[in-house]
């Protein structure tokens, strides 16, 4: 039987897409349906316009930036311990000079995850994915309120020892968890603004997003770096990797329950997935939450993709697989299994691009102004948005950064400004949209 | 058991009732409800009664700074009291005179705008110094620089204060603090509790230090370890200096702790410690205000009728269900709970105190978590299975077994499928029985009881000393 694609294709337009997601992946608050935009407008300039290309060519480009994002977000989101009262590991291990270890443990997650996912999908999960995507596909709406829910239930109060009095400690915390429900609908509204006000020109909604996104996770850090003027202190390059095997199978299960949860419900991020793992698994320990971080990113962004493949399963999940899936949808076995290996042969590729990758860049930022390569940062974010969206994508950027400023002055989870994403179809699946768009002047 | 596996037990119990799943295909969003019912019981503990029980004795080894929210802060010389004694600051000012400077040891005076004391450095401390000053003190005198100085002010044998360089507080603070709040409670008969804040330091790093008691000898120690990173990772090189790693304070009245290991504190917050006298010993309760009320059978089934009546007056048709779906997600909090060593106050008011917990494998906590879940996510399963068709969501049940495996009869394959998806779970509460009587075993056997105790103590040192 003669096959309409050829090996040999799958592995040129996979590699293709993981060089280009590898050139992209640096970029902070690029999230990976941002990225997916980037790669589709590259797709016919590296494919030759074969309609088949595009599944490969962004699976190849996720996979690698699920490896490569590590680079962005353990060098370049570096904050100050004053100003927040709890510091992600990654930046801990940077401000220790281990910035290169923590990337080594993400990655180490990284690559579980997609062994596990690729072994999961191509054997147990043939039968298992249809019967359980039938099973919860009629409560999908059920599990995003419930996450959310817990999400505001399980925000743990930072600042609260602090008071004198009883009152004072609730105050402290409250202001603290407060501050986090602001965040959230404040994200929400910005949300409706972008999604239906028509500030984003139709022939670019598929980035109306882009702007709040990189707004949210990406301007506030690389503002603060610049005001902050942050010097690093010299990085420890050697491959050294500390964690012990228990850490990495307690963080890899974390992170493969984490991801898997995210790829699996829609509009549920790695974020989320993530702090439902780390509860489901127990993890604890920062090697295991930045290898936990390595699987849950690698195998939700994978994996949403991956679904696309599955020819029983019939599931388009997540923005990724949208914007491929309205290119071209695999529909055969031999595609789904060309997939599989793909994303083994990528990963591999990614981890050691990663590694040398990680090892420059932590050079590099000690020995050039870390202020300077913020600045310069910044005005590409800018720049991107403005290219992409125009002068109303750049209001948007500037109210999202504001909202992004606040959820760290706040001490709350930057998970909050998901809800730009969860508030609009939350709000859509029960039947108040109208109402809310009134009351905001939309319609 | 963690959050989510109570909110998640929640979440399971709503799948029981075929009305309540019907509202969420419909997109009627009143069952999630049974989650918040779950989680109810430590979100009212952890939300609320934490921030506002009653600290009878406050215990900062190093107070923060108000601004920078990290240890230590700044203490003027002038303002310096043996209230201050132990305790971590920084002092900043001139150094005026160099009474004596050799390799591991340095005197001289330090003046600030309000005083001048004698500062004292030793040891490690005195490399430290040195690295911090980034010369020797004699240069940085000679310079005439400002400069800063952590440590702590103790008192000498001479019966004099000093500043004693150091990176951390002694740990006598600690241990005083402690002996004072079991004599306290055993003198006034009353609940004493003591706060005892963490030591939060830069780079988001904090200083490990665990309370021992030494019940039989009536003694609290106190050890201090190194800098560790919020997930308990130590830091090479952090240990404080020998000659201020251990602090002793003796009580003068008998206690017992409850709790067979020493009280760690690094991380997120320094813990409440409740002493209460006990017929003539005084007992820890750890964190008092946890596992009270709000942990009780008693308190899931108010929780159930509140649930009912909010349901009912919003005009929510199943509120019925719902009510008994939230008993149920409160319930299993409980019972889960229990599972472990602290236990709760199950029947309030025919209980009065903790009802100790089954203490199921209790070197491998995570496992019984991660069963429970397990547990939860076969039983939605298995109900979504079996109510599939009813609900019109299937026009069959998607998994049958006796299509799968001959000899199980029809009638019985839904109960067939639900023992081989709570399997997992079983095993593992199963090992959890076998890893708590080899514990207790170890623990209890005759004569080795005081060995063990030391044991767990030289455990815990080795993992605070070790990297």
């Amino acid at each position: 039987m003669e096959y309409f694609i050829s090996p040999i294709d799958v592995i040129l337009w996979g590699l293709m897409g993981a060089g280009l997601g590898i050139a992209l992946s640096w970029i902070p608050g690029l999230h990976v349906a941002n990225l997916m935009i980037l790669v589709l407008y590259a797709t016919p300039l590296f494919t030759g316009g074969s309609e088949y290309a595009a599944p490969y060519f962004a699976l190849g480009a996720v996979v690698a930036f699920s490896f490569m994002s590590s680079i962005a977000s353990t060098y370049l989101s570096v904050s100050d311990e004053s100003m927040m009262l709890m510091l992600f590991p990654s930046q801990r291990y940077l401000l220790a000079g281990r910035g290169h270890r923590a990337v080594l443990l993400y990655c180490i997650g990284a690559l579980i995850g997609l062994l596990f996912l690729v072994a999961f999908m191509t054997t147990a999960g043939v039968v298992v994915m249809p019967i359980i995507y039938n099973l919860f596909s009629p409560y999908y709406w059920f599990a995003l309120l419930a996450v959310v829910l817990f999400m505001f239930l399980s925000e743990w109060p930072k600042e609260s020892d602090l008071g004198r009095s009883g009152l004072e400690r609730l105050w402290l915390a409250w202001r603290q968890i407060l501050g986090g429900i602001l965040v959230f609908f404040a994200s929400g509204v910005l949300g409706f603004y972008a999604t239906y006000s028509g500030l984003i020109k139709l022939e670019v909604s598929f980035a109306r997003l882009t702007p709040l996104f990189i707004g949210f996770f990406g301007l506030p850090w690389v503002l603060r770096n610049i005001i902050s003027r942050r010097t690093l202190p010299p990085q420890d390059t050697r491959h050294v990797a500390e964690t012990a095997p228990s850490a990495v199978v307690n963080g890899a299960a974390s992170g493969i329950i984490g991801g898997g949860i995210a790829a699996f419900f829609p509009i549920i991020t790695g974020g989320m997935g993530a702090l439902i793992g780390g509860h489901t698994a127990s993890s604890r320990g920062d090697d295991a939450f930045l290898i936990s971080q390595g699987a849950a990113r690698a195998v939700y962004y994978t994996g949403a993709l991956f679904f696309l493949f599955h020819p029983t399963m019939r599931v388009t999940r997540g923005a990724v697989a949208w914007l491929v899936g309205g290119l071209y949808t695999p529909k055969a076995w031999i595609e789904f299994y060309y997939g599989a290996a793909l994303i083994v042969l990528v990963a591999g590729a990614s981890l050691l691009g990663t590694i040398y990758m990680s090892k420059a860049v932590a050079k590099l930022l000690t020995r050039v102004s870390y202020a300077k390569i913020s600045a310069v940062v910044a005005v590409f974010l800018v720049a991107l948005v403005y290219y992409l969206t125009g002068l109303n994508g750049l209001l948007l950027l500037a109210a999202a950064t504001a909202v992004g400023f606040a959820a760290m002055v706040f001490n709350t989870r930057l998970s909050y400004c998901l809800g730009a994403l969860i508030l609009p179809v939350l709000l859509n699946v029960t039947g108040y949209t109208d109402e809310v768009l009134t009351v905001l002047g939309i319609r | 058991m963690r959050g989510w596996t109570h909110f998640f037990s929640g979440l399971a119990a709503v799948t029981f009732f075929p009305p309540l799943l019907a509202d969420l295909v419909n997109g009627v969003m009143w069952p999630v409800l049974a989650g918040v019912a779950a989680y109810m019981p430590d979100f009212v503990d952890f939300k609320f009664r934490r921030f506002l029980w009653r600290q009878d004795i406050v215990a900062d080894p190093a107070p923060r700074d108000p601004r920078t929210k990290l240890s230590p802060r700044r203490v003027k010389i002038g303002r310096l009291s043996e209230a201050e004694r132990w305790r971590l600051y920084y002092i900043e000012g001139y150094i005026e005179r160099v009474l004596e400077e050799r390799e591991g040891f340095a005197k001289f005076t330090l003046r600030d705008e309000t005083g001048e004391i004698l500062v004292v450095a030793r040891d490690r401390d005195y490399t430290k110094l040195r690295e911090a000053l980034g010369s020797s003190v004699e240069d940085a005198a000679r310079a005439r620089r400002r400069v800063s100085i952590s440590g702590f002010l103790d008192i000498g044998e001479d019966g004099k204060p000093y500043w004693n360089v150091a990176d951390a507080p002694h740990p006598q603070y600690i241990a005083n603090k402690v002996a004072e709040a079991i004599d306290r409670a055993y003198e006034s008969g009353r609940m004493v509790t003591i706060k005892i804040h963490n030591i939060r330091v830069v780079g988001d790093f904090y200083r490990r230090f665990l309370v021992y008691y030494d019940q039989d000898n009536r003694r609290i120690v106190v050890y201090m370890g190194p800098l560790v990173s919020t997930g308990g990772l130590p830091l090479e090189g952090t240990e404080p200096a020998e000659y201020r790693r251990v602090g002793v304070a003796y009580t003068k009245h008998p206690f017992r702790k409850v709790y067979p290991r020493p009280t760690v504190i690094d991380a997120f917050s320094g813990p409440e410690i409740g002493y209460v006298k006990s017929g003539e010993v005084v007992e820890e309760v750890f964190i008092p205000w946890h596992r009270g009320f709000s942990h009780s059978i008693t308190a899931s089934l108010i929780a159930g009728l509140v649930a009912g009546l909010v349901a009912l007056l919003a005009g929510y048709a199943n509120y019925l269900h719902l009510a008994v779906a939230c008993a149920l997600g409160y319930m299993a909090h409980v019972l889960e709970d229990q599972l472990g060593f602290m236990g709760s106050n199950l029947l309030p008011p025919l209980t009065k105190k903790r009802v100790p917990g089954l203490m199921l494998f209790p070197r491998r906590p995570g496992l019984m978590n991660f069963a429970t879940n397990w547990l939860m996510l076969a039983l939605m399963i298995w109900n979504l299975n079996r109510f599939s068709p009813q609900l019109g969501v299937t026009p069959y049940k998607l998994v049958r077994l006796s299509t799968v495996i001959q000899g199980i009869p029809v009638h019985l394959e839904d109960y067939a499928l639900l023992g081989i998806l709570i399997a997992p779970t079983v095993l593992v509460y199963l090992a959890g029985i076998i890893d708590k009587q080899l514990f207790l075993r170890e623990y209890r056997a005759p004569g080795v009881e005081e060995a063990t105790r030391k044991e767990t103590v030289e455990e815990v040192q080795e993992e605070v000393g070790g990297y």
